[in-house]
């Protein structure tokens, strides 16, 4: 049975010249899990919003959308709310209420259901999904996964047939993310729900769903199987969505597996391991971006708390020039707290913080922050307060051959007459990191810089970060992307329970962790020493001239 | 921590927490602020802990001295003249007044620490809700925006701070105002429309809304509430009679402690500590 049917479907927004869908057939049978992907822009956003028709973009479109047979533009309203779901990106922003319980009822107050049914709706959706525990909190008070979960919970409470999600896994950290779609995969599996999911992050829903769109341009390039979207993948090597695909995937292709690709770790190992076979492998070195190295930035033992419970306890780090260090660590751990220590931004209960070996407290103010130290927060939007990129970059600096350089060097060109709302979130990630740039400042804090943008940015944004190494600056990044980390990072220090834990090269520290590193070390974990991403398994094996042809 | 009073129907709560501040406003009688200021105190130990305690005697202390200070002189009402201040004299009775009122104001702000406890917000919307779910949901929905609107300053000034931001003159600080209140403008408008989405899509506006409330009247509460209820009524009826007659001017004095007055006195005190009764029958039950 088909829940859902496009039929040469394409959409145009208002003032723009090319589709934003385009000519799309779709078929999706009930209680089928459907991944949607693409690079950023490719549409897949238009085309979520588009199947539910409360909040369908205006402008104009052509060909048909059908829900279980009925045109979507002819559903009851009553209908179409209930039995269509849909959840968003970010956390915050589509909670209503104040407290948990309300939330859930929302919806359903909104049908005008009485209360004892609401009462009873409610209370087995907050079972189902485990809330019980803060059932009675306030919202403010929940962590950003409690959020989101919230959001699918209270979706769900009105027993929709349809949950459409936008990628609302983008803004959570790697476990909470687990957690989201692991409930999701409940839904879907004991409630029969359909669910059409958009996502960046294949690794770990790639092998949750039964079908794959892949979007290009506002165009269906492949709709299939993940096992076809593999194969498909192995006959196009230069893909630019290859990128995205899971690590196991990822290395086995660039092996020239062609056939069965392992998707899981599980799968990955004992594909490598029989590619192996037993061989000895040389350790990988670790690759330092620059020579160039001095301690510009040190915290020794430091102690901070905002109420009575220590956030930080005996927290010493020493940032070096010219390298970038990832401090990784759980929720809550006390990672974002540091970096505002270290930014100045906090003064620390006991213990000091040195910038160029002189304490912190020191330096006047505006000392600190003109070529010294900047700080990209969170969210980007806290730094835009004009109404075009390029004002905005003025506001930093009105040095226009600095502005220019600046422009080039970050590729921000095609967006400076643009409201900073209207670009995506990797770019706007990237004018905010412009701005400080434009401060040229010797340390960079970033925190989560890598949160809710795409593959192609966190390319983007390591390049920007490491061009800054070269040049002498030292980088410090706060992160849950143990992948980026791995990758890009000359040093990670892992803070747990407010202190560092531990502290080592990148490569080392990653091969010294058993849960917490990244998906290439556990597939070649005791088969290949120290390899840490895939690149570095792909590299090993091809030296000892392992692979298929 | 939860207590057993926070689990009664809401209006059982008001209704409690409503007689202890009406009654602690209108009576002056000193040994009546002295129950009610004992059982405030009791009551907001319990829940808010002594440390939060503390603070809120703290800064009621500060009041009561002042009002005491205050009151006698501008006030020169009675007959017992204790000096003379800038040629005005000070009377016994407007300092006793004074303190009265004083100690009258600090029962009424420790009360409030409970009220505060007690009626949270989903009780308050719960009793006033029903008859108009718009601002009920509006209501909510405000709670909901003022924690976030505040975090988002945090988050503007600590981004601007970060970027050499920085106030050091009048001028420049009511720049940086506008710039902070701008981007926070768009920011909130940015997420709202989100949120307008949100509702929308959870079929906002498709039917006449219903209120759902998560409390239910259970037998317990209607004694709890008839219990209240009788000893609100014999307060008022000790207090209509009057049998403890206390006057400040011209000359402070009365019968404090007439032996009927005793009987109101003990009623006033069950009231006023009937939650912290409560909750030691709860303890000893369960020991």
């Amino acid at each position: 049975m088909e829940i859902i049917r496009l039929n040469n479907y394409s959409f145009m927004y208002p003032k723009a010249t090319v589709n934003a869908v385009d000519s799309m057939d779709l078929s999706i049978q009930k209680s089928q899990f459907v991944l949607v992907c693409g690079q950023s822009g490719c549409g897949k956003t238009t085309l979520l919003r588009n199947l539910k028709k409360e909040i369908a973009p205006h402008g104009k479109s052509s060909g048909e959308i059908y829900y279980n047979g009925t045109l979507l533009a002819d559903l009851d309203a009553k209908e179409s709310a209930s039995k269509i779901g849909f959840v968003r990106q970010n956390p915050d922003n589509q909670i209503v209420t104040d407290t948990v319980w309300h939330e859930l009822a929302f919806g359903l107050e909104n049908l005008g259901l009485p209360t004892p049914v609401i009462r009873r709706r409610v209370a087995e959706t907050a079972h189902f999904f485990g809330i019980n525990a803060w059932f009675e909190s306030d919202v403010f008070s929940l962590s950003g996964g409690q959020k989101q979960m919230l959001n699918l919970a209270a979706v769900m409470a009105m027993q929709p047939k349809l949950i459409i999600l936008d990628e609302p896994t983008a803004q959570l950290d790697p476990i909470a993310a687990k957690e989201f779609l692991t409930v999701l995969r409940r839904i879907n599996q004991e409630l029969g729900t359909t669910v059409i999911l958009s996502e960046h992050r294949l690794e770990d829903v790639l092998s949750l769903s039964d079908k794959v769109l892949l979007m290009k341009d506002g165009a269906s390039e492949f709709f299939g199987s993940p096992k076809q979207l593999i194969e498909n993948m192995a006959e196009q090597p230069n893909h630019v969505f290859g990128k995205a695909l899971p690590s196991a995937s990822r290395i086995s292709l660039a092996l020239g597996e062609k056939t069965s690709v392992p998707v899981s770790v599980r799968e990955g190992r004992a594909w490598l391991k029989s590619l192996a076979n037993g061989t000895n492998f040389d350790e990988a070195e670790q690759t330092i971006t620059s020579e160039k190295k001095a301690p510009v930035l040190q915290t020794s033992d430091v102690w901070f708390r905002y109420d009575e419970s220590f956030v930080l306890r005996n927290f010493s780090v020493v940032v070096n020039s010219g390298q970038m260090m990832s401090i990784v660590g759980g929720n809550a751990s006390g990672k974002t707290t540091a970096l505002s220590v270290m930014a100045g931004l906090l003064e620390p209960v006991r213990g000091t913080v040195k910038l160029n070996g002189k304490r912190l407290s020191k330096y006047k103010k505006h000392e600190i922050y003109k070529n010294n130290i900047a700080k990209l927060e969170q969210n980007p939007k806290t730094m835009f307060a004009c109404d075009t990129v390029l004002a905005d970059l003025v506001e930093a600096s009105d040095n226009e051959d600095k502005r220019r350089e600046i422009i080039a060097q970050l590729g921000l060109s095609g967006l400076l007459e643009k409201h900073p709302y209207d670009i995506s979130g990797g770019e706007q990630q990237k004018v905010a990191l412009g701005k400080l740039l434009l401060m040229e400042p010797k340390i960079l804090l970033l925190d989560e810089p890598t949160k809710g943008i795409d593959v192609y940015a966190k390319d983007e944004l390591a390049e920007i970060l490491k061009h800054r190494c070269t040049l002498g600056d030292a980088v410090v990044i706060v992160t849950h992307d143990v992948e980026f980390a791995a990758e890009h990072s000359d040093e990670c220090a892992m803070i747990f329970n407010g202190e560092v834990m531990c502290r080592d090269k990148a490569r080392d520290f990653f091969a010294g962790n058993m849960f917490y590193t990244t998906s290439a070390n556990r597939i070649s974990r005791d088969i290949i020493p120290k390899a840490i991403t895939p690149k570095d398994v792909i590299d090993a094996c091809k030296e000892k001239q392992l692979f298929l042809k | 921590m939860k207590h057993i009073f926070h689990l009664y129907y809401p209006a059982v709560v008001f209704l409690y927490i409503m007689a202890a501040l009406i009654f602690s406003m209108i009576t002056l009688n000193p040994v009546c602020i002295i129950i009610s200021f004992l059982a405030a105190s009791g009551y907001s130990i319990y829940l808010n802990g002594v440390k939060s305690y503390l603070k809120t005697l703290r800064f009621v202390a500060v009041m009561f001295v002042i009002i005491s200070i205050i009151n006698p002189l501008f006030n020169h009402n009675g007959v017992t003249i204790l000096f003379y201040m800038f040629d005005n004299p000070i009377t016994l009775e407007a300092c006793l007044f004074g303190m009265a009122s004083g100690g009258m104001l600090a029962c009424i702000f420790i009360w409030f620490t409970c009220y505060n406890k007690l009626m949270t917000n989903e009780k308050f919307l719960h009793l006033f809700g029903k008859a108009m779910p718009t601002i009920a949901l509006m209501l909510s929905m405000i709670l909901r925006l003022v924690p976030t609107t505040r975090y988002k300053i945090k988050c503007i000034t600590n981004a601007g701070k970060a970027m050499g931001i920085q106030a050091e003159t009048r001028r420049k600080r009511i720049a940086h105002g506008v710039r902070a209140s701008s981007i926070l403008l768009s920011w909130t408008m940015e997420d709202s429309i989100e949120t307008a989405e949100s509702m929308n899509a959870r079929g906002y506006g498709v039917a006449k809304r219903t209120s759902f409330t998560a409390f239910k009247w259970s037998p317990h509460d209607i004694i709890t509430g008839v219990i209240i209820t009788a000893l609100v009524g014999a307060v008022i009826y000790m207090m209509i009679v009057p049998f403890n007659t206390y006057v400040y001017y011209p000359t402070a004095g009365g019968e404090l402690i007439a032996p009927i007055g005793i009987v109101g006195y003990v009623l006033y005190a069950i009231l006023l500590c009937f939650p912290l009764l409560l909750e030691l029958r709860e303890t000893i039950k369960w020991r």
